[in-house]
């Protein structure tokens, strides 16, 4: 009984441990938007010359999205002759298909891709049609994304940089004011982007390229066979597999677009597992790998291994959690007297929520807003909602790792025309 | 739009900074919390000794006379003062019930497809008192704890949570361009809700296992302990950050560009 006592105490203590890392790493991030320097983008490189651009849209059922972002990137500011346009409509069953084709027949650069055979799901459909694309940068937007005018430009000129493989944008949600969890998501989203990724792009760490509002050089991916369609993050992926080969990923925090975020628990909750089932597979094949790597500096390494971990962590703190249970019904209450508190700041704080609050509420001032920063406490609901649907990803990222089960890509469910 | 031309071209959101200083932060910091959080190590016997008179006045009508003492015992450098309290175990029939009501939530409450985030909260909440209840239905004489115990625990965390609030707001207010007026009485209203909220739910706590009965011991300790604390700890940040929101959308001087 004595050495199981010992085993929890110690993993108690090893639970403290990452909490502790990982909140300094949070606090650093804060710290660093607030007083560093401020690395920007490419965007005010003014260039005549951009290169051919591929704009990727992958579409599963989008009939509800479909036309704003087509009509968006039908305006957006980039030479007609240097641009194309692919929907990919993967396998709808709506009016997805019509509505493209609408397009395609006023605007010869756009080029529809109608898939009805083959492998389903954004990494297979990316795949096709890079293998059809003319562009030397891919950009990629999901279908219920509304880029602005001028957004291409701001993430094609930044390849001009050699040493640039990938350029994530940064996501805004539209719709945020539709309920409590599209407003909690939008304070979690700007505290990713507006702190997060643009302090790890300050201090040269490893931003991440986020699979929409972003692009990639399109002989990279050739050079490295395309997408894996095993994987369901497959952007993470393509961060790793750039940055372990000596490619960088660049954060433009200027090229905002918005975006539509899950209006329904029960979606976000599918999301949420589906991201970390994807993490977390992503974490178990490139961890040695990105530990390897010759390219990449010590602090590199380390953020991009504590990166890799953020959705291994929760499952991690639940189990630190029934650790806690069995030492107090074990008799060993008073162990908890003095570090039971600091597990809880670190969990509530980074783990429950992705962002702590210091770093959401340091966001939303950064951004001029005001009355959502009085949200923050609400946070505290998604605490243990994201425990638990990341440690359900988590599972499956393990289960699908053994058994090389085969993945199932799951579409987010769009709301826009529930509220006109 | 108005033909007026803009006097000020303001600093886009993507790239601004705030006019302050690392050095200042840190010396903030250094001057303020943690002498502040210091100070709980030399306060903490009265601030506990108080704490208690004030339990024991609000308890004493729900017991027998002798019932309630107040003790010390060695924390640290000092003393802390707790309450000793009878403790009322749960019968087999109590506790059977209170597992029945769980299981039957925890097999309802997962169907539920709207605010799961709620519900996710009660299936915790369920689960701990769940595997109270069966403890005290097999094991009804091994449970390991008094009332006392308890009493002693929350008196120690709490004082932890007193040192540390000050910590963690320093942390996270001073590094803001509010003045440092409005950051310290932001502290100071933290850290008296703080003895407030802990004094009130002390005396809410020990009512319950005492009157209620040890079964909701888990329950009170793991889902409305130090956990709740930081629901009021953020919201009187979010406040105090709305407020210097505000206000710096009028007040350009306390932007910077890049550097």
């Amino acid at each position: 009984m004595e050495l199981v006592i010992l085993t929890l105490k110690g993993y108690l203590l090893f639970t403290i441990g990452i909490i502790v890392i990982f909140s300094v790493r949070h606090y650093i991030f804060t710290l660093n938007r607030i007083f560093g320097e401020q690395r920007i983008s490419y965007q005010d490189i003014i260039d005549s010359d951009l290169k051919t651009i591929s704009v990727l849209i992958p579409m599963h059922n989008e009939e509800k999205v479909a036309s704003n972002i087509l009509e968006l990137l039908v305006h957006a500011d980039y030479d007609k002759d240097k641009i194309e346009i692919i929907p990919i409509n993967d396998f709808s069953k709506d009016k997805t298909r019509e509505i493209i084709d609408t397009y395609a027949a006023q605007y010869p650069y756009i080029k529809p891709l109608h898939r009805y055979t083959g492998e389903r799901g954004k990494p297979a459909a990316l795949n096709e049609a890079i293998k059809k694309a003319f562009g030397e940068v891919i950009i990629v937007f999901d279908a219920d994304y509304l880029p602005p005018k001028g957004i291409l430009k701001n993430i094609a000129v930044c390849f001009n940089d050699p040493e640039v493989g990938a350029v994530m944008g940064r996501v805004i949600p539209i719709n945020t004011r539709r309920n409590i969890l599209t407003r909690l998501l939008d304070l979690e989203r700007t505290g990713g982007y507006q702190v997060d990724q643009q302090a790890r792009y300050n201090l040269r760490l490893m931003p991440q390229y986020g699979g929409t509002v972003g692009g990639f050089r399109r002989k990279k991916i050739d050079d490295l066979g395309g997408f894996n369609t095993k994987v369901l993050a497959e952007d993470t992926e393509l961060t790793y597999r750039l940055t372990i080969n000596g490619l960088k990923v660049l954060y433009a925090n200027r090229a905002e677009c918005y975006e539509e975020v899950p209006e329904k628990w029960h979606v976000r909750a599918q999301q949420i597992r589906r991201w970390s089932r994807g993490h977390n597979t992503v974490m178990f094949r490139y961890f040695f790998p990105l530990l390897l790597s010759p390219y990449l500096s010590f602090r590199e390494k380390l953020d991009g291994m504590l990166l890799l971990l953020v959705y291994c962590v929760p499952i991690i703190l639940l189990m630190g959690l029934f650790d806690s249970l069995a030492l107090f019904f074990l008799g060993k209450m008073e162990l908890f007297s003095s570090v039971f508190f600091l597990i809880f700041i670190g969990a509530y704080n980074n783990f429950g929520n992705f962002a702590p609050f210091y770093q959401v509420g340091t966001a939303c001032l950064l951004d001029g807003a005001a009355q959502r920063i009085l949200l923050l406490p609400f946070l505290f609901f998604n605490f243990f909602f994201n425990m638990w649907y990341i440690a359900e990803g988590f599972l499956d990222a393990c289960i699908d790792t053994i058994t090389w089960r085969k993945t199932k890509w799951q579409k987010t469910e769009r709301f826009r025309t529930a509220h006109k | 739009m108005s033909n007026e031309t803009k006097s000020i071209i303001l600093y886009h959101r993507s790239y601004r900074k705030i006019t302050r200083s690392l050095r200042v932060f840190l010396l903030q910091f250094l001057v303020i919390a943690l002498p502040f959080s210091l100070s709980m190590v030399f306060c903490y016997p009265q601030i506990t000794h108080t704490v208690c008179i004030f339990a024991q006045a609000v308890l004493v009508p729900f017991f027998s006379p002798d019932a309630l003492r107040v003790i010390k015992l060695p924390y640290v450098v000092g003393n802390v003062f707790l309450i000793d309290l009878p403790s009322k175990y749960p019968s087999i029939f109590f506790s059977l019930v209170n597992s029945l009501v769980c299981l039957f939530l925890l097999v309802l409450l997962p169907v539920i497809r709207s605010a799961k985030h709620v519900f996710i909260f009660l299936i915790a909440v369920c689960f701990i008192n769940l595997i109270s209840s069966l403890y005290f239905i097999f094991f009804p004489y091994h449970f390991p704890y008094e009332a006392v115990d308890y009493s002693e625990l929350y008196i120690k965390q709490q004082v932890s949570i007193w040192f540390f609030v000050p910590i963690i707001m320093g942390l996270s207010i001073l590094p803001l361009p509010s003045t440092l007026t409005s950051k310290m009485i932001t502290m100071l209203v933290t850290f008296f809700y703080s003895l407030i909220f802990g004094t009130v739910r002390y005396v809410v706590f020990l009512f319950i296992l005492a009157n209620a009965s040890l079964l909701y011991m888990a329950v009170l300790f793991f889902v409305l302990g130090p956990l709740v604390d930081f629901i009021y700890i953020v919201g009187i940040y979010s406040v105090h950050v709305t407020m210097l929101s505000k206000k710096m959308r009028s007040d350009f001087t306390s932007w910077n560009w890049l550097y």
